[in-house]
């Protein structure tokens, strides 16, 4: 009998979890799902997910600290569009160097402000920023890899072209830098920030052309964002671009 | 540090935005303004996915899509039954479902089993626009527009936001059509089994607006109701989809005749109100400054420089017109010799009103290609070169030749082209230009002289080495190799490997690989530098098969009337080619206004797709009509008994007269559901009237090679002069084409194997031949037989031909055995060659017709009835003729009467057409010599050929002066009795010669002919009687056919 009652009382403490399992073994669960697609090109549940969790190795400002899963989503919308005029202005996707990755992986471990509270020049510091964001060193270089091919793409599309007059090196000069200087303070020569201006002007140009370019890339691309709470991410530009 | 920061704030904001990579002051002001850490992701622990990786797969489903849809993509996903789970393998499955184009959405749920997990993919699938149809709004062709307009393209993804865009697209195209109020209902019919669904639009117009206010704003240099007017915007008028154009037209009209060539002009609103139905419209419009264009540097006529700089005729200004205008002025230049002119042009605005355009041309020396000749050239002779070249030496056509160094550089490329499509991949071309100084000095006018050698180094001809294929998994190499061109030990020629890597791609496109790609690798063959290894490189890609066709809209015809038709069936590979095929044969059946093709689904990456196939039928009844005429000198006059009565003279040449006529016919097409059509057609003319039934099956029992038509019908005609003809008759056709490739005889010809079966009657009153005749003559004669023709057409353009031969040749036999009462047989051979001369700038073009005709049986059938008998005359053979007037004579009328043999040439030097004022290059003119006659026996044919004068004239001048009384009883006339009735003393057997001059207006229809022709040996003939005289024998005369004829009519000659 005691033994029955003990076999009864281990079999009730045993058959909860063995209820719960059976629960959850006949329960669907969602692994992943298409959340968007760009001109045919498919944006997973899975990758948004992954966006997310390498934001960690992105700088973030005070105003916006929080990686949303709409910007997140927005990202990945703008980089599929730019990967796919990369494929078609090259033919292929160019990849960097293994260099060129080394030497950017080791300034991000240097400055990304993250990596610089956890010490990560040094190896062990590296090691413990990785684990406690739960990333590993293939994924960073693979982070890092495709990130610079889409930087040299913008870099040698938009900066051919772009001439900086010496009027306009004089105007920056004299409206922006020189009033940062107070009175009795020696401001720098217009001959000496001369080139450091030219290869400022040179950026906003890039950067104005880069949006304009995006934002039409945008308009122009069949972008469909399937779940409902994500459509933020389309942006104003891609507000009724077709869906086809 | 305040200039670091500075200088990398700014830098690629823009790119960090998006790719989240940003450089390193970024990372630094980031860090100064204190960024927290972003969120971290969801815990592998917690992750099902992450959870369960590497348990097996024990079973995968689809839900909502079936697997056999999706077949064969189930035993493909790249997560697989057996394997273990996977997030990668997962991830790319899900990219594999949803490039199927099946699921709008998709996702992959798992659920623990036993010893695994179970998957399961599902979605909400994906649904395609099917057929799209719109009913309701006002306006003819309104509702196609708005189908047009709606963008709901058949065959692609269908959703709601399609569809709002597409009613939006609807209600835009309505209101430009003035109609603002538009209600639309669509209704959707849903074919789940095939995931189509079809939309069917409702309009309801709603009033349609009518013009109001109209406002102008900016510079317009003219007053508002002038605006108006020139906008044909008058107040009241009802508003349609051309309204805004033809007020923008309208007024731009009026500043470019002002020279105001940079006006602007557009609508910058146009707001309706509901409650008076007007449409009010805001202008913008700033008339700018007037535009001067002149031409410094050389003189040229003002219309020319109009012609010339395009701004004229585009009626605005920028810099590309501009450098068109540099370029005409310079060709116009260089085609006066000027080869060496330069033009340039400036832009000069001496007032703010006022921009002059000043082209500044400088001439240099006026040269004379003198010699063009090539150098070097051992595999081609330098004939066959130079016919290559696009710079021209001098001759009597062109006084200054062709050049420039445009032209030269064309020339070096096509003799390089040649060369190296004939194995002689090294060659080089290099063109050596002499230019003589001028022979006095540069004042002189005489052109200096240029020549231009053309140097060829051949090299080394290289042949064909090997021909290998790589990358074809699904086709054999053995299938492929026998489309080729290119074989081993052939020269090599990069004009074959492109059009066999064409081949190549045609092939494999029919077979439904539609992504595929062909490319063509050349290596040298290291053993021998003569030969070069050739291999097409083959991508295949994925193939694609029809899993079914869907025909829709038919409505009267049968399906098995266009199931021949359809050259696409369930399983075949999806051959883009055989879509078009099908598109074409049901489009040739004429039974349907629209047939539209669309491939269900048509970027998804399924295996087996739908094709589409929607028709729209065309109405059943056609009612056409058409006006016509034509105009000439020896227009038929055959009722001179009549004209007694108005005094109007008769005359055996005809008169100078236009004949209109209007054509009709109403046709009920699709008869039975079927190919067959029958339709009732009517002429009413001066020359001709008729009404005809026709029965017409173009395809007999389906056969694309024979075609049946039945006609039946009256005809009055008044063709030639001497008579009015009248024929009741009935015929059957079959015609036989060569079109199938299989047939074995060129399609070029067509066979017509008839049964014709006629009675034909000659108006008594109106015959102009000598009384005794006249009963005969009159007599209704039934005729009837078989017959047959052939015709074999290699013409390039049946309207304008420049190249190629016609050939007719038609044979009759009217026989006792078929109910004839008249037995004789007819032969009728004609053939035109057509030449091109001068590159083929002028066209030089024959024809040459003979016929013969034989009566045979007793001698009561030995008279032809004078409707079955052979004429010549007039705008289509001989044109020093009147119509139908050549040849025999009635011996006491002087009428035609037609003969039994007929042999004749004409002809044609068609000139290429000048650039004329107001014309342009409209207008051509046509050299041409007609010879010939119609003769008494085909056997005097032949033997005329070779007499240029009318034998025997003396005898065609002796009237009978007997006949000077009321009576007609006499004269009788003498000399040979024949086929064609007793002839007289007056021969006509010999071959008269008409040169001209020809007009040829082009139009789209073909050309309008104006011809002159001066008949170099017209006949004369004796007039003993002429029933227009109150006394027909009172005037006895000797008369003559016109020298002079001329003829307006549609079409060329021959």
């Amino acid at each position: 009998m005691m033994v029955h009652l003990a076999c009864a009382g281990t079999c009730a403490v045993a058959m909860l979890p063995l209820g719960a399992w059976a629960q959850a073994a006949t329960a669907p669960v969602v692994l992943d799902s298409v959340v968007a697609v760009v001109n045919d090109e498919v944006i997973l549940a899975s990758d948004l997910e992954n966006e997310i969790h390498l934001s960690s190795l992105e700088p973030r400002s005070a105003a916006d600290p929080h990686e949303t899963e709409t910007d997140a989503l927005g990202r990945l919308i703008s980089r599929a569009l730019i990967r796919q005029q990369m494929r078609e202005e090259e033919g292929q996707e160019a990849l960097p160097s293994a260099q060129e990755v080394a030497s950017r992986l080791q300034l991000m471990r240097r400055e990304l402000p993250a990596c610089v509270r956890s010490k990560c020049e040094t190896d062990a510091g590296w090691q413990r920023f990785l684990l406690s964001h739960d990333l590993d060193q293939d994924e960073v270089e693979d982070y890092v890899r495709n990130r610079l091919a889409i930087l040299h793409f913008i870099e040698l599309r938009f900066r051919q072209g772009i001439r900086i007059s010496h009027e306009e090196i004089e105007a920056y000069y004299r409206d922006m830098l020189a009033p940062q200087y107070t009175a009795g303070e020696k401001a720098p020569t217009l001959d000496e920030v001369s080139p450091r201006i030219e290869e400022i002007l040179l950026q906003q140009k890039v950067n104005v052309l880069f949006s304009d370019w995006l934002e039409n890339l945008r308009k122009q691309g069949q972008i469909e964002v399937l779940d409902p709470h994500l459509e933020a991410a389309l942006g104003p530009a891609a507000q009724g671009a077709g869906t086809q | 540090m305040r200039w670091g920061g500075q200088l990398w704030l700014g830098v690629l904001l823009a790119v960090w935005s998006v790719t989240g990579l940003c450089v390193p002051g970024g990372w630094a002001q980031a860090a100064a303004n204190g960024a927290a850490q972003p969120k971290i992701r969801t815990a592998k622990a917690e992750d099902p996915a992450a959870r369960w990786a590497g348990e097996p797969v024990r079973s995968i489903s689809f839900e909502n899509v079936t697997a056999t849809r999706l077949n064969p993509l189930p035993q493909h996903l790249a997560q697989g039954v057996g394997d273990p789970l996977s997030e990668e393998k997962l991830a790319t499955s899900l990219r594999q479902l949803y490039a199927t184009g099946l699921f709008e959405t998709v996702e992959v749920v798992g659920r623990r089993e036993a010893d695994g997990v179970g998957l399961i993919f599902r979605g909400k699938p994906s649904r395609f626009i099917g057929l799209v149809t719109v009913d309701g709004a006002k306006g003819a062709t309104l509702n196609t527009q708005l189908e047009y307009a709606s963008r709901l393209t058949a065959g692609t993804r269908f959703s709601t936001t399609r569809l709002d865009a597409g009613l939006a697209q609807m209600r835009a195209t309505l209101a430009d059509s003035g109609f603002h109020e538009p209600v639309i209902t669509q209704t959707l019919v849903e074919h789940p089994e095939e995931q189509l669904v079809d939309i069917a639009f409702h309009v309801t117009s709603g009033p349609q607006a009518r013009v109001g206010d109209v406002q102008v704003t900016g510079d317009p240099g003219m007053s508002v109701s002038e605006f108006r007017r020139l906008a044909r915007l008058h107040p009241g008028a009802r508003v349609n989809h051309e309204t805004t154009d033809r007020a923008l037209s309208g007024v731009l009209k009026r500043y470019q005749k002002e020279n105001h060539l940079e006006a602007e002009i557009k609508l910058t609103a146009q707001d309706y109100a509901p409650a008076t139905d007007l449409a009010n419209f805001h202008f913008s419009a700033t008339r700018g400054p007037v535009v001067t264009v002149r031409v410094e540097g050389a003189s040229i006529d003002p219309d020319r420089v109009k012609r010339a700089v395009p701004v004229y005729e585009e009626g605005t200004v920028d810099e590309d017109l501009l450098n068109e205008g540099n370029r005409r002025l310079r060709d116009y230049f260089q085609r006066q010799g000027y080869f060496d002119v330069k033009v340039s042009h400036r832009r000069l605005t001496p007032r703010p009103d006022e921009v002059d355009i000043v082209y500044t041309v400088d001439l240099g020396l006026r040269r004379r290609v003198e010699k063009v000749a090539v150098a070097g050239n051992h595999y081609f002779d330098a004939a066959t070169l130079k016919d290559l070249l696009s710079v021209r030496a001098a001759d009597y056509l062109d006084h200054h030749g062709s050049y420039s160094q445009a032209l030269v550089a064309a020339d070096v490329s096509a003799l390089q082209a040649v060369y190296q499509n004939n194995g002689f991949s090294r060659v080089t071309v290099s063109p050596d230009v002499s230019q003589a100084t001028p022979p006095h000095g540069s004042a002189s006018r005489k052109p200096a002289g240029l020549s231009i050698v053309y140097n060829i180094v051949e090299g080394a001809q290289q042949r064909v080495g090997a021909v290998e294929m790589s990358g074809n998994e699904h086709v054999e190499t053995s299938k492929l190799l026998p489309l080729l061109n290119t074989a081993p030990g052939q020269l090599l020629s990069p004009q074959n490997l492109a059009g066999d890597r064409d081949t190549l791609l045609t092939d494999y496109l029919s077979r439904g690989f539609d992504q595929a790609q062909v490319s063509v690798a050349q290596t040298a063959d290291p053993k021998d530098g003569g030969l070069v290894d050739v291999t097409f490189q083959i991508h295949e890609g994925q193939q694609i098969f029809v899993r079914n066709v869907l025909l829709t809209g038919l409505h009267f015809t049968r399906d098995s009337t266009v199931a021949r038709a359809i050259t696409l069936h369930a399983g075949d590979p999806l051959d883009q080619s055989a879509l078009a095929e099908t598109q074409s044969n049901l489009y040739n059946f004429a039974l349907f206004n629209e047939v539209r093709t669309a491939i269900e689904n048509p970027r998804g990456a399924e295996t087996f797709k739908t094709v589409l196939v929607q028709t729209t039928e065309a109405r059943r009844w056609a009612l056409t009509y058409g006006f016509g005429f034509e105009t000439q000198t020896g227009q038929p006059q055959n009722n001179c008994a009549g004209f007694k009565v108005t005094g109007t003279p008769c005359n055996p040449n005809g008169k100078t007269g236009i004949s209109p006529r209007v054509l009709g016919s109403v046709t009920r097409n699709n008869l039975f559901g079927r190919e067959q059509s029958a339709s009732i057609q009517g002429t009413y003319g001066l020359l001709e009237q008729n009404i005809d039934l026709v029965y017409q099956n173009p395809h007999f029992h389906g056969n694309k090679s024979f075609g049946l038509t039945f006609t039946g019908g009256y005809a009055n005609s008044q063709d030639v002069t001497t008579y009015v003809a009248s024929k009741l008759d009935a015929g059957l056709r079959v015609t036989e084409n060569f079109n199938a490739p299989s047939a074995g005889i060129s399609r070029a010809n067509t066979f017509i194997y008839e049964f014709d079966f006629r009675r034909v009657k000659v108006a008594s009153e109106s015959l102009q031949v000598y009384p005794a005749a006249i009963p005969q003559l009159a007599a209704a004669v039934r005729v009837g037989g078989p017959g047959l023709t052939w015709i074999r057409d290699t013409r390039d353009s049946p309207l304008d031909a420049h190249r190629g031969t016609y050939l007719s040749f038609q044979e009759f036999l009217s026989n006792h055995a078929f109910g004839a009462q008249a037995q004789f047989n007819r032969l009728d051979v004609s053939h035109s060659n057509y030449f091109g001369l001068d590159h083929g700038r002028i066209v030089l073009a024959r024809n040459t017709r003979y016929a013969q005709e034989r009566a045979y049986g007793p001698a009561s059938d030995e008279l032809i009835p004078l409707p079955e008998r052979i004429y010549a005359g007039g705008p289509i053979s001989l044109r020093g003729f009147a119509v139908n007037a050549a040849g025999p004579r009635d011996p006491e009328t002087g009428f035609p009467i037609g003969g039994a043999g007929a042999l004749m040439n004409s002809t044609e030097l068609r000139l290429p057409p000048p650039n004329l004022p107001w014309l342009g290059n409209s207008l051509s003119f046509v050299l041409f010599h007609d010879m010939g006659n119609v003769f008494t026996d085909a056997g005097e044919a032949w033997v005329s050929a070779m007499r240029i004068h009318q034998p025997n004239r003396d005898a065609c001048k002796v009237l009978n002066n007997s006949g000077n009384t009321t009576s007609l009883a006499d004269p009788i006339p003498t000399g040979p009795s024949t086929s064609t009735g007793v002839q007289g003393q007056c021969n006509f057997n010999y071959f008269s010669h008409a040169p001209g001059l020809g007009l040829r207006y082009h139009t789209p229809v073909g050309p309008i002919r104006l011809d002159f022709s001066y008949n170099l040996n017209p006949p004369i003939f004796p007039v003993n009687i002429n029933y227009s005289l109150a006394r027909p024998a009172s005037q006895p005369q000797v008369g003559e056919a016109r020298h002079f004829n001329f003829i307006f009519s549609l079409g060329q000659t021959f």
